[in-house]
């Protein structure tokens, strides 16, 4: 296993691209409950679910590059950011009021057929952090995103890509405390 | 002597503590009523004080110094070497002359002795220490002492980034469905956490073809002389007009794309000038951002803007200013950066050969390239902006004729009744009092939190400050990223009705610049 981008370079990389701090907080905000809502695997192994759930964000940050790159090339597009941004919010939007008006009015029932491993543990912290209220998620998903840019740390030479994906899983669980 | 023992907490602040915020530590370190706790004071501990206040001219130090000084007054117990000062019905102070505590590396036996004369009610009974450095938490800690941080000192550092929120569709929708774009701030409110929203802030939306801004905004409420405002009324959301997408600049009833030719390169630049460094409502602004975002060029351009001497035509027209009394001009821009960059470590600025703008003009390279940037850079040198236009002063000659006779956009002059910049420091505030001036905070994370409040005192009538800095850049040992004097000022000042904040969000530094991030200066091998 290796890794070739770890967080911190993705979202370097990303910034390079969204120069405006709020905007790129925006997108990483959106892309992470993107990934840790859509996220489920086959592993019954709790390590491992955390690993794959780092992999599914990197993932996730690679296709905002990609789609920044693209739109770089393409002289119609003058703002990335936006367009990406508005896209996460379109496809993203219903899903997360549904969510948080789920937990806010019921306790997170585990759907039926659905084992518990499949998901991430990231997930009801995430959702208890977006249901303070039914509204205003925009701005805690930009807090989010931003305090992931700012808490995202290099990896050290020599750094195993285990250990890589665990500091980043740190990061990431460390924003929901 | 007895000694008291039923002490809730028993502190021993370090004297970085009062560095950081002056005789305020006392205060904050009260028991809550029922309680009382003790704050020891000994004597190395005054002598680390006053060399603080002598060769750092610490205003903190010094504050804290004159505190302890009248506290002796109110002594109510005394012994050979130790005095108890009862300061409130939450706090006594215990000062320690011990011959045996020396000045150097005296916190152990410190510890020890106040841990025999006073057990602290709280769990483990021992003395806690306070203090902010890193090197004191790890060496005290590994010898099983208390060790806490100032927790009353902190503020998250996020708080700079309340300035402009993310506002969701339903807000948007209901705003567009109002007339003029406009809903109460109650309505508003439910749209954000509690508190979440208050006046001169912005909202961000993701609109159909690019980001829409709404502004908090209401009706100023002034005192009998308009010299303050006392409040605002009818506090509401309101969407801005399509028109301010172009970032034209309005100053009374003129418009205007640039100011002394730098104009807004996006909607986050021109908000903090529109409504924060032309505002004359908004009489202490927030500007922050990281290296390279502009604040010092805006900062720059919009000061001078201000004290420039229009022509009677243009004045008029940029006069109308719709609150009476408040003309939004000033007589002078005061610039001040902390002690840290005027000369390296907290030193004099005499210690630099040369004259003073010799001494100075590294540490105000950030506005000579700015007055280049601008119009002005065409017309004379910066040094012309420090220099008083009929006398000799410390930055040199008088004002050359030349400078003060050239017309800048086409109808103003530079002032011709004193230097247009004046330079200052933090160790020269005590005793100052402005008015009618321009304050230019420059590096506000580097000031610590007492000396930004000493210098938030000196303004008079008249005064706009604008605090810029970035709390990511601390430089100031005693400062941190939780610590320090911008994020302090903002959590005091935030929901004041005359107090503006933006975050230049976007940085216009090159590719090279950015990439300097990543460098890792340590072996790869």
């Amino acid at each position: 296993m290796s890794i070739e981008k770890p967080l911190y370079r993705l979202l370097r990389e990303l910034s390079d691209y969204i120069s405006n701090r709020n905007e790129c907080a925006s997108i990483v905000g959106y892309t992470l409950a993107q990934s840790i809502l859509h996220f489920s695997t086959t592993s019954g192994d709790p390590q491992e679910i955390k690993f794959e759930q780092v992999k599914d964000l990197y993932r996730r940050i690679q296709e905002n590059i990609d789609d920044c790159r693209r739109s770089g090339s393409e002289d119609s597009c003058k703002n990335p950011g936006f367009n990406i941004l508005s896209s996460l919010e379109a496809r993203l939007s219903p899903e997360l009021k549904y969510e948080v008006l789920q937990s806010y009015f019921t306790a997170e029932a585990e759907p039926e057929g659905k084992k518990r491993e499949n998901r991430t543990p990231l997930r009801p912290a995430l959702v208890q952090s977006l249901t303070r209220r039914t509204h205003g998620y925009e701005e805690r998903l930009r807090r989010i995103g931003l305090n992931l840019i700012d808490s995202a740390r290099p990896s050290k030479p020599k750094m195993g890509a285990r250990e890589i994906l665990t500091q980043d899983y740190d990061t990431i669980a460390g924003l929901f405390k | 002597m007895t000694t008291n023992t039923d002490y809730h907490h028993v502190f021993i602040p370090f004297p970085d503590i009062f560095e950081l915020s002056g005789s305020d530590v006392f205060d904050n370190l009260q028991a809550k009523p029922g309680n009382r706790n003790l704050v020891v004071v000994a004597m190395p501990m005054v002598n680390w004080l006053d060399e603080l206040k002598e060769s750092h001219n610490s205003v903190g130090a010094s504050d804290t110094l004159q505190y302890l000084k009248e506290a002796q007054r109110k002594t109510k117990q005394k012994g050979d070497d130790i005095a108890i000062c009862s300061m409130s019905e939450g706090l006594d102070i215990a000062f320690i002359n011990d011959p045996k505590l020396k000045d150097e590396d005296f916190i152990t036996p410190l510890e020890e002795k106040v841990r025999s004369l006073w057990k602290a009610q709280d769990s483990d009974g021992r003395p806690i220490l306070m203090t902010n450095r890193e090197r004191d938490h790890i060496r005290f800690r590994t010898q099983g002492m208390r060790v806490d941080d100032p927790h009353f000192l902190q503020v998250k550092a996020d708080i700079v980034d309340k300035g402009i929120i993310t506002g969701d569709h339903e807000l948007l929708a209901k705003l567009y469905e109002s007339t003029n774009g406009t809903i109460d701030l109650e309505t508003a409110q439910s749209f954000f956490e509690e508190g979440e929203l208050r006046p001169n802030q912005f909202i961000r939306f993701t609109g159909d073809k690019d980001y829409v801004y709404a502004r908090v905004m209401g009706n100023p409420l002034w005192n009998g002389n308009h010299s303050r405002m006392t409040s605002i009324d009818n506090v509401r959301v309101k969407l801005l007009d399509t028109n301010e997408y172009g970032k034209k600049l309005s100053i009374g009833e003129t418009q205007q794309e640039n100011i002394l030719g730098i104009a807004p390169r996006d909607m986050e630049q021109y908000l903090a000038m529109q409504y924060g460094l032309l505002n004359p409502d908004v009489s202490l602004f927030f500007l922050c951002g990281s290296q390279g975002s502009g604040k010092t060029l805006l900062g720059y351009v919009c000061a001078v803007d201000q004290v420039l001497i229009y022509e009677q035509k243009e004045r008029t027209k940029r006069k109308s200013n719709p609150t009476p009394g408040k003309t939004g001009f000033f007589k002078q821009i005061i610039l001040l950066k902390p002690n840290e960059v005027l000369g390296g470590k907290r030193r004099d600025v005499g210690a630099l050969p040369g004259t003073l703008y010799d001494k100075l003009k590294p540490h105000l390279a950030p506005y000579i390239d700015a007055h280049r940037e601008s119009q002005l850079g065409r017309l004379f040198p910066f040094d012309e902006m420090l220099r008083h236009p009929h006398f000799e002063n410390d930055f040199g000659p008088k004002r050359s004729d030349a400078a003060s006779n050239t017309k800048i956009n086409e109808c103003a002059y530079l002032p011709k009744y004193g230097e247009v910049v004046e330079m200052t420091y933090s160790g020269f505030m005590r005793g100052r009092s402005f008015r009618d001036s321009l304050v230019l905070l420059d590096e506000a994370q580097n000031f610590t939190p007492y000396e930004v409040k000493t210098i938030l005192e000196r303004t008079g009538e008249g005064c706009k400050v604008v605090v810029m800095g970035d709390p990511k850049q601390v430089d100031n040992p005693f400062c941190s990223r939780e610590i320090n004097g911008l994020t302090h000022a903002l959590q005091q000042y935030l929901d004041r009705p005359y107090v503006g904040l933006i975050t230049l969000s976007r940085n216009y530094r090159s590719q090279m610049s950015d990439d300097a991030r990543d460098w890792k200066v340590f072996s790869q091998s």
